[in-house]
């Protein structure tokens, strides 16, 4: 068997060779798995995998949470500049309200990745993720920079107490925003890979996550 | 991450997988994924005679492999282990589809419905252009019908050219017991698919000249 499939070496060949020259019994032996190996070939394959089509609009609707998520400030950058402690309160509970929609778009979006989860759209969705990370950090940072600066400008709150401590608690938020943003993508990078039941888990920890940024915003603009 | 990609082209399999076991290297793991994707699907579509049910199990295998990282011991290589890995998922389905009792009623994602042994083609939709020809259908057919273990050997050494050798390796058994099992595979597909073809097997492939 090894001969017909060419992994015996040159002097084993030969001996073989030798041997089939004088065995009737052999050659039609080795006669027939030639003949099935070239019935055999008639079954062919693609040689390169086949991959479902990209899940484009679910994948691109996915990129654009995250960056609704990691650049949590940007809606309440305006509003970040008035003066008042109260209002920075309600504009954090907009946003608030603002990332509870965005989770439940996530798991929409989810839904539509679980119908066909196919091995190309996770790479593109990890790719596109990276970068949009990526991106997400770098401007929530700089966007954090500005409100600071902002913020120390013109907030109305006479003690320098209260002042320092709304700056802190804004450098805070920012840096569990940023946190959580690395957790999310990566639960979002397993939730793509994942079978059918896992999904439903997975999901639920994104909507826990969702809700926890959520509650922790709700949490510090009440101190 | 970034300029990952064009250093993991000189990557060892054993070396890809260790990134992604010991730092969960996305870049690592999808080229693995792209480098054994077609050979896995390969194998399960010819174990379970089915194009659609290769791309599932397919999917099932590497989705696997993630979810198993941190267990994976690199003893050996990591072909060896993948090759198991689909072999185990075929297997599963195969097992899946004898247990249905007959005359069930079809399973919404099962496309042929018929017990494994007698259901020889699933249903041919246009997309399925490799496979459609009446010669491919009866290779399809008569590996159906070889025992598996029979049928595992021959689909590995003659479609994936693994040698006798990494068969005995990814099987657990000698690699004499192997070839022997090898040329029992080949007679009996000799023997089913020789009548059909006629004298000259090469003259069957084109439709026109199908012996009736």
């Amino acid at each position: 068997m090894s001969f017909i499939y060419g992994e015996s070496d040159a002097p084993e060949r030969a001996r073989l060779q030798q041997h089939l020259d004088g065995c009737g019994e052999c050659r039609a032996e080795v006669k027939q798995w030639r003949a099935a190996g070239k019935h055999l070939d008639a079954w062919k394959l693609p040689k390169q995998a086949r991959v479902q089509t990209l899940l484009a609009p679910a994948v691109k609707w996915g990129l654009a949470a995250c960056l609704v998520l990691g650049l949590g400030f940007a809606a309440s950058q305006a509003r970040a500049s008035q003066q008042d402690l109260a209002e920075l309160r309600d504009a954090m509970k907009a946003q608030q309200a603002e990332q509870e929609q965005t989770a439940r778009e996530m798991r929409a979006s989810i839904e539509a990745m679980r119908a066909s989860a196919a091995e190309s759209a996770l790479a593109e969705l990890r790719r596109e993720i990276s970068t949009a990370q990526e991106r997400a950090l770098a401007a929530a940072t700089a966007r954090t920079e500005q409100l600071m600066t902002d913020f120390a400008r013109t907030v109305s709150a006479k003690r320098l107490a209260d002042q320092e401590a709304i700056t802190a608690l804004l450098a805070e938020m920012e840096s569990r925003r940023v946190e959580e943003m690395r957790e999310f993508r990566k639960e979002l990078e397993t939730v793509a890979i994942l079978t059918q039941a896992s999904f439903q888990r997975a999901e639920n920890q994104l909507v826990r996550l969702a809700a926890a940024s959520g509650a922790n915003v709700q949490n510090q603009s009440q101190e | 991450m970034k300029g990952l990609l064009s250093t993991l082209f000189g990557l060892t399999d054993e070396q890809a997988m260790w990134r992604v076991q010991t730092s969960d290297d996305s870049a690592a793991f999808e080229h693995l994924v792209r480098k054994w994707q077609g050979p896995i699907q390969r194998l399960c579509t010819r174990m379970t005679g089915s194009l659609h049910k290769g791309e599932d199990l397919a999917q099932e295998v590497f989705a696997r492999l993630h979810a198993r990282r941190e267990a994976y011991q690199p003893i050996g290589k990591f072909s060896t282990y993948l090759w198991r890995m689909a072999l185990n998922v075929s297997y599963d389905e195969l097992r899946r589809v004898r247990r249905r009792p007959e005359g069930s009623l079809i399973d919404a994602d099962d496309e042929s419905g018929d017990v494994l042994e007698r259901n020889l083609v699933e249903e041919r939709t246009p997309s399925d252009c490799a496979a459609a020809t009446e010669a491919a259908d009866r290779v399809q057919a008569a590996l159906a019908a070889l025992p598996e273990h029979y049928r595992v050997v021959i689909v590995m050494r003659h479609y994936e050219g693994l040698k006798f050798q990494e068969i005995a390796e990814v099987l657990g058994i000698p690699e004499g017991t192997v070839k022997s099992r090898m040329a029992y595979g080949l007679k009996q597909l000799h023997s089913v698919l020789a009548p059909e073809f006629g004298p000259r097997g090469a003259r069957s492939r084109t439709p026109e000249s199908l012996v009736l």
